[in-house]
């Protein structure tokens, strides 16, 4: 099933610093872990990322560097920065708020009232 | 069309919408990058590679909204904050040598070199910063001969004859040009890549001939910045594992070529302190390395205001003041607290620097900014250090504030590649 851009929009920096944790990428693998893990709901561009990536590192949250591949390519990889892990659980933090409130909503308020009346 | 010709197609409209064309370098590599990792999946899916190069292409995105995306992320790093600090010191230096030459009879003759220092160190910081810094490891031997020409012409230039006394007089016009010989030291270390201990051996022999320059026009202090900024920028590199092989080897190396000149520069600095002194006829027994007097007068200085012990506010003792002692100055006449604020500037400036500085992805905007820096804290603490008495070796200025046009001049430009690094360091091709 496809996304709506705008929903996507705001998770994709969330995203990708979340698959940086586990290890350092280059730019197709994320495009392709990303596919993989959400089941192809997350199809990013390679347009989208680069701009995004260069974004992240001129933040300090990304750094990179080149290595050299089997066939003798240079590949860029990037690598999480502690900036960009500690900016990562702060913006895990912000998004179980935010879809907890979502989910809270779209449920009629349900589980608000149930948890108000303890 | 062949698949190449579609690559390059796309490419090159891609970055037909991206204004910033230092940035083209980085996004055609990482354009084509991708396609081939993209192409390679597809090929071993089993489509034939024609096609799966066509199909990566297509998977990037239209050209123009790529395009576009790039165009608004890549534009020229402006650091604003290194500027303000910059256009601080030089502004706090300005005032401090209209101060100095005030009042006195050379007023006339001085205020339009003040002045038109000033407009031509606007202009080269500009003209710097606009440069693309990468050409001076592209054309090192370019730049490397450039120099040394300029240098030995500006000494034929101020030595009317061939006398040592004019040597002494003269010299410190040369001196200050010297100081941007560490800015091509980080191209010498760029070009070492991989190449191990032959690559490090061989990038010394290009410090041998500035060394030798700072000898013959008697500056030691010149020399020490020299050697200092080139180990550093060594250091640094093989603490990136920059010369390949085994870095402890390299450091071993770094080391030892390191400490044999140094062992050269300590008999220089014999030389250059007692022979060549008593060559021209001066009494060297009332030198002393440490001056006890400027710590007697730094310790009846106030925490703010003029102390009992304050330098004297006439010519020409404001001119030595101005250009040697304009800290012992400072602290004597305007107490400690200016000083420290005066401090705190220049620590400032040097840690955000740094922090900018190893930020880059560039590996030569990195040796290039780690030398600037250095170059500029050891014309600090050279200056510092004669200050507060302790006479080791002479100081040069201090950069910006003290008076000397050309040393502003110098430090003018050395910032003005700073800012060009935090430019395009993070795009640059090398």
């Amino acid at each position: 099933m496809k996304v709506n851009k705008a929903l996507q929009t705001g998770s994709t920096t969330l995203l990708i610093l979340k698959l940086l944790q586990n290890k350092d990428m280059y730019g197709y693998e994320m495009i392709d872990q990303l596919a993989q893990q959400s089941q192809n709901v997350f199809e990013l561009k390679a347009g989208t990322l680069y701009p995004l990536l260069h974004n992240l590192q001129k933040k300090g949250l990304l750094t990179s560097y080149d290595s050299k591949t089997e066939k003798g390519r240079v590949r860029k990889y990037y690598k999480i920065t502690k900036d960009g892990s500690a900016h990562l659980a702060e913006k895990e933090k912000e998004w179980q708020t935010y879809t907890t409130a979502v989910n809270r909503v779209l449920k009629g308020g349900a589980s608000y009232e149930l948890q108000s009346s303890y | 069309m062949s698949y190449s010709q579609a690559i390059n197609g796309y490419v090159k409209q891609v970055k037909s919408y991206v204004k910033w064309k230092k940035a083209h370098y980085c996004i055609e590599k990482e354009l084509r990058n991708h396609i081939d990792d993209q192409a390679e999946a597809y090929i071993e899916q089993g489509i034939e590679e024609d096609e799966a190069y066509n199909k990566a292409i297509k998977s990037m995105g239209k050209a123009k909204i790529v395009g576009e995306r790039y165009n608004s992320t890549y534009k020229p790093n402006i650091e604003w904050s290194v500027i303000a600090l910059i256009a601080t010191m030089f502004t706090i230096g300005f005032v401090m040598r209209m101060f100095f030459i005030s009042h006195s009879d050379f007023y006339e003759l001085q205020l339009p070199i003040i002045l038109i220092t000033a407009g031509l160190g606007s202009v080269t910081l500009y003209a710097m910063f606009k440069f693309d810094f990468t050409l001076l490891a592209k054309k090192l031997n370019l730049f490397y001969i450039l120099l040394t020409g300029f240098t030995i012409l500006l000494f034929l230039l101020t030595s009317k004859s061939w006398s040592i006394e004019l040597v002494m007089k003269k010299r410190f016009y040369s001196t200050f040009v010297m100081l941007l010989y560490p800015a091509l030291f980080a191209g010498v270390v760029f070009n070492q890549k991989n190449k191990g201990f032959k690559g490090i051996v061989s990038s010394w022999l290009y410090i041998i001939i500035p060394l030798l320059l700072s000898f013959c026009f008697i500056n030691t202090t010149c020399a020490l910045i020299l050697l200092v900024s080139f180990v550093v920028i060594q250091l640094f590199a093989n603490s990136m594992d920059w010369f390949g092989t085994c870095k402890t080897k390299n450091l071993r190396a770094i080391l030892a070529i390191f400490t044999l000149f140094l062992v050269m520069f300590v008999v220089a600095y014999f030389i250059n302190g007692m022979i060549v002194p008593k060559l021209l006829g001066y009494d060297t027994s009332e030198v002393k390395i440490v001056n006890k007097s400027t710590w007697e007068l730094l310790g009846q200085s106030k925490i703010l205001g003029k102390s009992k012990l304050a330098y004297d506010n006439h010519f020409p003792m404001r001119f030595i003041i101005s250009t040697d002692l304009c800290i012992s100055f400072i602290i004597t006449n305007y107490g400690w607290a200016p000083f420290i604020a005066l401090t705190a500037l220049i620590i400032m400036f040097v840690i955000k620097c740094y922090k900018i500085c190893v930020k880059q992805h560039s590996m030569f905007g990195k040796f290039l900014g780690l030398s600037v820096l250095t170059v500029y804290v050891l014309q600090v603490v050279a200056y510092y250090l004669y200050n507060f008495g302790i006479r080791i070796i002479s100081p040069l200025n201090l950069p910006l504030i003290s008076y000397g046009n050309l040393a502003v001049l110098t430090n003018m430009i050395l910032f003005g590649l700073l800012l060009s690094v935090f430019k395009s360091g993070q795009v640059a091709e090398i």
